[in-house]
């Protein structure tokens, strides 16, 4: 679990990406009545290779330069746009995915695609395979920009783009009786862990620890910090608080042993759960102390 | 079923978050002690507690429940409420106990009514 599928970002952007984006919205568009001699004219001027041929703003067909090499070997200059034009067109709408506009172009071998509104097939755009290429680059490119600009100010990477010997730390103080921001130490170990892109089990598992840790120090401790690692085999938390310690360990394991006074478990603390519970959710459970100095709490989950 | 479809069923007042009522309600569980919330209840879940300090966010965040449902129409914190909305929470809120709600949330989502 959690190994993300490589999908290059080219094509995950065809499916985010909508013909509009990409179109060309300056069309040159011929009316059918126009001769073949007039479309030569106009291909060469504008230097494109066809044309959606428009009457009264609906598209009715496409003429490509092909079209006219056939009337020009025929003979047929003097013909009329409407007579030579393919009439069987092919169309996307400007908010279709882009990607439905690839298949179309690998699935007829057009070169161009006239971009019309759903409802009344009003031309308002072209679409061509070099306009795809180029949306596509441009967003790719302003991506890679604005993801260098992140980085400089949060540089986590991605668990899974981890080196063997990395090692990810993070440490934050803890305040004793502080109720109002009792919590945000194990939110913001969820934050980062869910930046690394950790498998959700285990950022669950670890923020759930990571958060009766912290209430226990709160609720009980002088106060301390505590500490996330994150090295490519585990997520590990360290709670360091600066007394007065714990009388009974076991008896601080035992699942509904609790000192908390009344005031606390009106709360909903002290339920006497805080470490049974990280006991339950950790593949790796220390605890130190000593009495009127500390408490040292460390535990893991590995991520294999 | 929907939580929107639950606050309609069960006439709850929508506190904080209305803007995720389109979430899956995948169960229930009611509970008063933290601790215990943490290690019983589950991801999608419909949370019935009395408790109405701000760290009950912090629980329901960690824990992915699709909403927290406050019982006995208990004054909520407005820190509460302001976290809520910083967490993407819903919090509703009915004048019945626990049990009644708990009760009435059950047989909806058995029956779906």
């Amino acid at each position: 679990m959690g190994i993300r599928k490589k999908i290059p970002k080219s094509q995950e952007l065809t499916y985010a990406l909508s013909v509009k984006d990409a179109m060309c919205k300056n069309v040159v568009k011929v009316s059918p009545y126009l001769s073949i001699k007039k479309l030569r004219e106009i291909l060469k001027e504008n230097a494109i290779s066809g044309a959606p041929v428009v009457e009264k703003g609906r598209v009715i067909g496409v003429i490509s330069i092909e079209d006219l090499i056939k009337c020009l070997v025929k003979g047929e200059i003097t013909a009329k746009i409407k007579d030579k034009m393919t009439k069987e067109i092919t169309v996307c709408h400007p908010e279709d995915p882009l990607i439905k506009a690839i298949q179309i172009f690998e699935r007829t071998g057009y070169g161009r695609l006239p971009v019309v509104e759903k409802d009344n097939n009003k031309l308002v755009g072209i679409l061509t395979k070099s306009d795809i290429v180029m949306c596509l680059f441009k967003k790719l490119r302003s991506l890679y920009e604005t993801k260098e600009e992140k980085e400089d100010e949060n540089h986590l990477p991605l668990y899974s783009e981890l080196k063997g010997d990395f090692s990810f730390k993070m440490e934050k103080p803890v305040e004793k009786m502080d109720f109002k921001k009792a919590g945000s130490v194990s939110s913001a170990f969820k934050d980062a862990m869910e930046k690394f892109g950790l498998p959700k089990d285990v950022v669950r598992r670890v923020s759930i620890s990571a958060y009766e840790a912290e209430m226990n120090m709160v609720i009980y401790s002088e106060g301390g910090t505590m500490t996330l690692q994150i090295d490519p085999h585990k997520a590990k938390i360290e709670a360091n608080d600066n007394g007065p310690g714990i009388d009974d360990v076991k008896k601080a394991l035992t699942p509904g042993y609790s000192t908390a006074p009344d005031w606390i478990r009106e709360l909903g603390f002290g339920a006497g759960m805080g470490l049974p519970n990280i006991q339950n959710n950790s593949d790796k459970l220390k605890i130190r102390t000593k009495k009127g100095k500390f408490t040292r709490l460390s535990f893991e989950v590995n991520l294999k | 079923m929907k939580v929107k479809e639950i606050v309609k069923k069960m006439k709850l007042k929508v506190v904080a978050g209305k803007d995720f009522l389109e979430r899956e309600a995948k169960g229930g569980y009611a509970g008063d002690l933290l601790s215990d919330v943490l290690a019983g209840s589950k991801e999608g879940d419909v949370w019935l507690t009395v408790q109405v300090h701000p760290n009950i966010i912090a629980v329901s965040a960690m824990k992915g429940h699709c909403a927290i449902l406050i019982t006995s129409s208990k004054t909520i914190e407005e820190e509460t409420i302001e976290k809520a909305k910083e967490e993407k929470i819903t919090i509703l809120s009915t004048p019945l106990n626990t049990f009644e709600a708990a009760g009435k949330l059950s047989r909806l989502l058995e029956n779906g009514g």
